[in-house]
């Protein structure tokens, strides 16, 4: 860790606010991202990359410089993603209420197309929130790597570090949830234009 | 391929299977597809993210303050059973570690138990639950830094109610799986669930934000290979630990009635044991 940084979060352990606002401006971006890989929607993800930032500024005492800042950031920010989705799915209830904002804006659901073919559905215009129903149907552990690798463009190495598995393990995650993408798309890809 | 990072030769290989290949071909093309698709997704963070950031956390401070003086309420109390509970649980690990490892006797193993957990009282007596608070109205000598203690010294068992359950833990959402493996020589450890926060209605408890925030499975997974030489099987968010000696079950289920667990019915063979404090940190 960077003295700069170690020095920042020895200010924000005496409950410096501006040095806490540094960390916020550098790591914000990157936590929004893991928020929204596990979250699949920009609210709930900026609900939660909030929510989060409380919990470290309000911890930030116990932070013991045993890993990154960024590490224990992300995982601060993952934990609080996973329990609120668990929270919903105890309600029954997952959110889809904020589409995918494309180049044109939110997306419009369509149906009806039985024989759709996944290249055909996925290249018409209105396939944002076909997309976004099916990535909230992959299981958390798969959509996240999907959307950091896919949607946000990371590399392995930083998704790895991100979310604190091993490359192989993002590797084969990616792949396996493209598939899992695929058949859901076959399966439930009934819509149209 | 389909990420990009194949060099020339291997791709120029590949490409010629594609090539004559309908079934590798299509299944590339959806691939392809899909990563095209997400691709043209554009997400960004909100505008002004940060100075909301900013905003949600001077305001939580505010209200950390003011509700400060009403720390005390039972919740807390009980909460600080589960934390405590688990704390036992985590150092039961150890206390297995030596029993089962070392060839400690139980006797030896309980004075160290017991050395631990007085050691772990004094630290609880330093980092009582709203010692750390801060808050915008807390001195500069309150605010000063101070030795950040280990993840796993926050807590102590010196307030373990006579007579907690792990009913009561159950009631308030704390996860025991009851259902998998039973009557097997079988452990279940779960990665996550019900934070204790939701569980116990509390908000606002730091210790036990602490402990939800830093665990996840990767930690678990290195806490049992490291602690009890067990290399553990994932399974959704279970890691499945099959095969292990029936001892090493009875002793954690006797570390379980350590902590009062005795109301867990005898058809409980396995249990989700949360490991709170132990952070792989």
């Amino acid at each position: 860790m960077a003295d700069n940084e170690k020095n920042l979060i020895i200010k924000c352990q005496a409950g410096d606010y501006d040095a806490f606002e540094v960390l916020v401006r550098k790591y914000s971006d990157k936590a929004f991202s893991v928020a929204f890989s596990v979250m699949g929607n920009q609210h709930d993800a900026a609900d939660m990359t909030q929510e989060a930032f409380i919990k470290v500024f309000r911890n930030i005492k116990k932070f013991n410089f045993g890993s990154s800042f960024g590490t224990w950031l992300y995982r601060i920010v993952k934990n609080t993603c996973i329990d609120e989705l668990r929270k919903k799915k105890h309600r029954n209830y997952v959110s889809m209420d904020t589409g995918f904002e494309g180049e044109d804006g939110e997306y419009v659901l369509q149906i009806a197309d039985e024989s759709a073919d996944i290249q055909e559905l996925l290249e018409r215009e209105e396939t944002g929130r076909l997309l976004q129903e099916a990535l909230m149907s992959l299981g958390e552990k798969h959509r996240s790597v999907l959307i950091l690798a896919d949607i946000k463009g990371y590399d392995y190495l930083e998704i790895a570090r991100m979310l604190e598995l091993p490359v192989g393990t993002v590797k084969s995650r990616i792949s396996r949830a493209r598939e899992k993408l695929a058949v859901i798309l076959k399966n439930e890809g009934t819509f149209g234009q | 391929m389909i990420n990009g990072l194949l060099d020339a030769e291997k791709e120029a290989i590949v490409l010629s299977h594609l090539e004559n290949c309908d079934e590798c071909r299509s299944h590339y093309n959806d691939m392809m597809s899909i990563r095209k698709a997400l691709g043209r997704i554009n997400v960004k963070a909100p505008e002004g993210l940060a100075d909301d950031i900013m905003r949600a956390v001077r305001e939580s401070a505010v209200i950390e303050t003011e509700v400060k003086p009403k720390r005390m309420p039972r919740p807390v109390y009980i909460a600080s059973y589960a934390v405590a509970a688990c704390l036992v649980l985590a150092l039961g690990f150890i206390f297995f570690d030596n029993l089962f490892l070392t060839g400690n006797t139980m006797k030896e193993s309980a004075e160290m138990f017991a050395n631990e957990e007085q050691g772990m009282a004094d630290d609880t007596q330093r980092n009582s639950p709203g010692s750390n608070y801060i808050t915008a109205t807390e001195s500069e000598a309150d605010l000063a830094p101070s030795p950040v203690p280990a993840p796993d010294k926050a807590f102590g068992p010196e307030s373990v109610e006579p007579g907690f359950t792990a009913d009561m833990l159950m009631d308030r959402g704390f996860e025991f799986n009851t259902s998998a493996f039973a009557g097997s020589n079988s452990i279940t450890v779960n990665d996550g669930g019900t934070s204790l926060e939701e569980a116990y209605g509390y908000e606002g408890s730091q210790d036990i934000l602490y402990v939800t925030a830093n665990y996840n499975t990767g930690d678990i997974a290195a806490i049992l290979l490291k602690e009890f030489g067990i290399r553990a099987t994932e399974q959704g968010d279970n890691y499945v630990l099959a095969d292990i000696p029936s001892e090493t079950v009875t002793a954690l289920e006797q570390r379980l009635d350590l902590v009062a667990s005795t109301q867990i019915s005898d058809e409980l063979k396995s249990y989700t044991i949360r490991i709170l404090s132990l952070s792989g940190e």
